[in-house]
């Protein structure tokens, strides 16, 4: 229970980034690469590690996990970082199979439970082992005065313009997110009847599954979008080899 | 299989609470919140401004109608705290994290950081004032628990976009953004409340109760308006103006006095709710009625659709034939009545500021001139010349509040005797405000024969050449007395210049002090400014009120900058004079 709500918190307060990737046509293709000049590495990666670095807010001292508690916590800041395996690198390609990609962000567990840090920016801490996608990431900047880390830091990177650079490509992903737009479809539908139900005055609602026509006009929508961004994803890795060939 | 399918999923079902109130797992917990910032953080640019900046960041949320709002609790570093650090995305100017696991956010946990990163921002001091103005709004609008805006096309979306626009205007919370905060918190709402005989007009303190009246349509998202009808041949001594919360169009009702509290209104049996169709606002209406009570006009100002930075918004209008409140005997009004746009031809044609035409930068204020027999429409405009804004004024064509469709746009102007070297050198000053020019009250009586307005406003000081003297102001009061000619008003200046005059930039002198020598004429305006003979004035930076016999002005806060900086960011408040306020207003016994 704990965890599905944090779960559900956490995606509603960072908008829930890959819920609602924008791209779905050929003209975006043309968007994505005039985003990507800006980026020093553009690659196909694959997530297969993470790691969490704790720092104290003011001192910018690494801190130890013991000695972090429920009152000292507003003052930790945490980078996850996480070890990218290069599937396909389209711009800056290169020997280099792995790259560290560090966000702002991580998971701390205290007495047993775990207690998420999150950015306004950001919800990327939650990616896990296993989640692929075309990544933009810039070079970090030299500004974190923490010594034990900085030369690992400098070597990173960081996601760049955040969801429109970053789009889910496997298969898996695109459809996970397509099922989550299903879900919402369905909810909006559902919500806009009885928001009109209510101004008539009516006190006789539908239940979710009386509106089953309207549902499945959106399921079907459902797999079209699959279709169109796997379609998409495809067009746009063809023009991302042209574009930096 | 990744998480990616649980957490769209759990996206999903964000709906189902989507319009509760708090402790459902997201927003801030608790009603309200106390932010620190570590203002020794900041360089020294910024360190004069920055409190202010967070307090109006902050004031914008909590004007925004929901039931949570944000306090500052001083300089320091409690959470949530407001601190200049290198934490942020390279190309963010701020971030705000917090640390979650079930519930909703602890304040302990949460912080804003802007970024120390001076590139960042841009190099003018006055620009970057304003942009930090957004950047706190926005940033605060995640500490309440929202999250990014995903249409970068989206005009209205603004404060809560990813991205900002250099043309889009920030200078005020959106619909979205109100709607969000709302829909996290619930409404805020100040409530016309309905009881079982009675409708109470209810302004909220710092700590807003809530008085569920358990009927929406009594709700509303602006100062209730209650206006003393003269004719009661019909058996109504009121009517009651609201802008109804759900769709914000105004609604009116005829009531009846208790007769035995100032507050209560009583009579709700036998006349219904009406409305006027396609009005639409989020700022209190205002009403007028006529000496003889048959007609009333209620203007209101209506957001300008798809508004520019800077740009006003429109005026619009109805009348009413009040006295016959249910239409038996006019044909032409029906269950509601249609709204009508003030036109202002008095524009620049085919200039920069032609789309000013028509337009307000304040809530419009009308009232009744017995001398004419007319209804007006006062405002202020942005003035073409000077950029400054005038307080401006059209007069109805006829005692029934009908209007021409290219009326004359006048100006409230007074004679000023200036001493020089040469002599006297008199010329016309045009009155400005930079607030809404209230407290209008045009049929009273004064030295013992003439009727005529009091007017209270922010007058605007043009006293320095500085480059932001626009947003320096003090309270003004005049008597406008209706000339002979219709459309034509003597201004006198009643202010006492020793007790109002300001000190240092957007500071004003006036705290908790009794109006002493007032003039008894003046005495003799404020006691009839309301049948109840308390009045707050609206919209102005001092609450007035009486204590026993006698008047008294309070400051709503008491600003100590007198530095140069504080006026940078009255800029913003400038550009949003209405909502800033509202809940620093009392009845005060």
């Amino acid at each position: 229970m704990g965890k599905k709500v944090m779960l559900l918190m956490l995606v509603l307060i960072t908008n829930c980034l890959w819920a609602k990737n924008p791209f779905s046509n050929i003209k975006d293709v043309e968007k994505v690469i005039e985003l990507s000049r800006d980026v020093d590495l553009l690659v196909e990666g694959e997530i297969i590690d993470k790691e969490y670095i704790y720092i104290h807010r003011k001192t910018k001292q690494l801190v130890d996990i013991n000695n972090i508690s429920l009152d000292n916590l507003g003052k930790i800041v945490t980078f996850t970082k996480f070890t990218v395996r290069i599937v396909e690198s389209f711009k800056n390609r290169g020997n280099v199979r792995d790259v560290n990609v560090w966000v702002l962000g991580g998971v701390l567990n205290i007495d047993g439970e775990n207690k998420i840090n999150l950015t306004s920016h950001t919800a990327y801490p939650l990616l896990d082992s296993g989640d692929t996608m075309i990544m933009g990431l810039k070079k970090n900047r030299n500004i974190h005065p923490i010594s034990n880390i900085k030369d690992d830091y400098v070597d990173g990177y960081h996601f760049y313009k955040a969801e429109k650079l970053q789009i889910p490509s496997s298969d898996e992903m695109i459809e996970s997110v397509e099922n989550g737009e299903l879900e919402k479809a369905k909810k909006n539908v559902y919500n806009k009847k009885l928001r009109s139900l209510e101004e008539e005055g009516s006190t006789e609602f539908p239940s979710y599954e009386d509106i089953d026509n309207n549902i499945l006009k959106a399921s079907i929508q459902k797999n079209k979008n699959i279709e169109a961004k796997k379609k998409f994803i495809k067009s746009l890795k063809i023009s991302l080899r042209r574009e930096y060939e | 299989m990744s998480k990616f399918l649980i957490l769209t999923l759990l996206f999903i079902s964000i709906n189902l609470f989507s319009y509760t109130t708090n402790h459902y797992g997201y927003g801030m917990c608790g009603e309200y919140a106390n932010f620190q910032v570590s203002k020794s953080d900041f360089p020294s640019y910024w360190e004069p401004m920055i409190v202010e900046i967070s307090k109006n960041a902050a004031n914008w949320w909590n004007e925004a109608g929901s039931e949570h709002h944000l306090y500052y609790d001083g300089i320091g570093t409690s959470n949530p705290e407001i601190e200049y650090n290198d934490w942020c995305d390279s190309t963010a100017l701020a971030c705000t994290s917090w640390w979650v696991n079930v519930g909703c956010f602890s304040t302990s946990v949460i912080t804003i950081t802007v970024n120390s990163d001076d590139s960042q921002w841009l190099t003018s001091d006055w620009e970057k004032s304003f942009k930090m103005q957004q950047v706190l709004t926005h940033e605060m609008g995640h500490l309440l628990g929202l999250g990014h805006t995903d249409d970068s096309d989206d005009y209205e979306a603004i404060i809560m976009n990813t991205y900002s626009y250099p043309n889009k205007n920030y200078a005020h919370l959106t619909e979205d953004d109100k709607y969000g905060v709302r829909a996290i918190y619930g409404k805020d709402d100040q409530t016309l409340r309905v009881g079982s005989s009675s409708i109470y007009t209810y302004y909220p303190n710092n700590s807003p109760t809530i008085y569920a009246s358990g009927n929406s349509d009594y709700q509303t998202y602006s100062k209730p308006q209650l206006v003393y009808q003269p004719n009661t041949a019909r058996g109504y001594d009121y009517i009651a103006v609201w802008n109804k919360a759900n769709t914000r169009e105004i609604n009116y009702r005829f009531v009846n006095d208790c007769g035995t509290n100032n507050n209560s209104i009583c009579g709700l049996s036998g006349d219904t709710r009406h409305y006027i169709e396609d009005s639409e606002t989020l700022t209190t209406p205002s009403i007028a009625v006529s000496d003889d009570g048959y007609y009333s006009v209620i203007a209101w100002k209506q957001e300008t659709a798809n508004k520019k930075q800077n740009e006003a918004d429109d005026i619009w209008y109805s009348r009413i034939p009040t006295y016959i409140h249910s239409c038996q005997v006019d044909v032409n009004c029906g269950s509601s009545y249609e709204s009508h746009k003030l036109f202002d031809n008095s524009g620049l044609a085919n200039s920069d500021y032609s789309s000013f035409k028509a337009k307000t930068v304040s809530q419009p204020k009308v009232v009744w001139v017995n001398n004419w027999n007319r209804f007006v429409i006062f405002y202020t405009k942005l003035d073409e010349y000077s950029l400054a804004w005038r307080i401006a004024y059209i007069v109805s064509t006829d005692q029934y509040g009908n209007f021409s469709t290219n009326p004359t746009v006048h100006y409230l102007e007074e004679l000023i005797d200036i001493s020089t070297p040469y002599g006297n050198l008199w010329y016309l000053h045009p009155l400005k405000s930079n607030w809404n020019p209230m407290a209008i009250n045009c049929n009273q009586t004064y030295d013992t024969t003439k009727k005529a307005c009091l007017l209270v406003f922010n007058e605007i000081n043009t006293d320095t050449n500085t480059s932001y003297a626009d947003n320096v102001a003090k309270t003004t009061y005049k008597i406008l007395e209706p000339s002979t000619v219709i459309g034509s008003f003597s201004v006198q200046d009643i202010t006492k210049t020793g007790d109002w005059d300001r000190k240092g930039y957007g500071h004003y002198s006036i705290a908790s002090r009794e109006f002493t020598n007032l003039p008894a004429h003046t005495v003799n305006l404020l006691n009839r400014i309301t049948k109840s003979a308390k009045e707050v004035v609206n919209n102005l930076r001092f609450v007035i009120y009486k204590s026993g016999t006698t008047w008294h002005g309070d400051t709503i806060s008491n600003h100590t900058s007198s530095t140069s900086y504080y006026s940078r960011t009255g800029y913003s408040m400038v550009f949003n004079p209405v909502k800033q306020i509202y809940k620093y207003f009392w009845i005060q016994e």
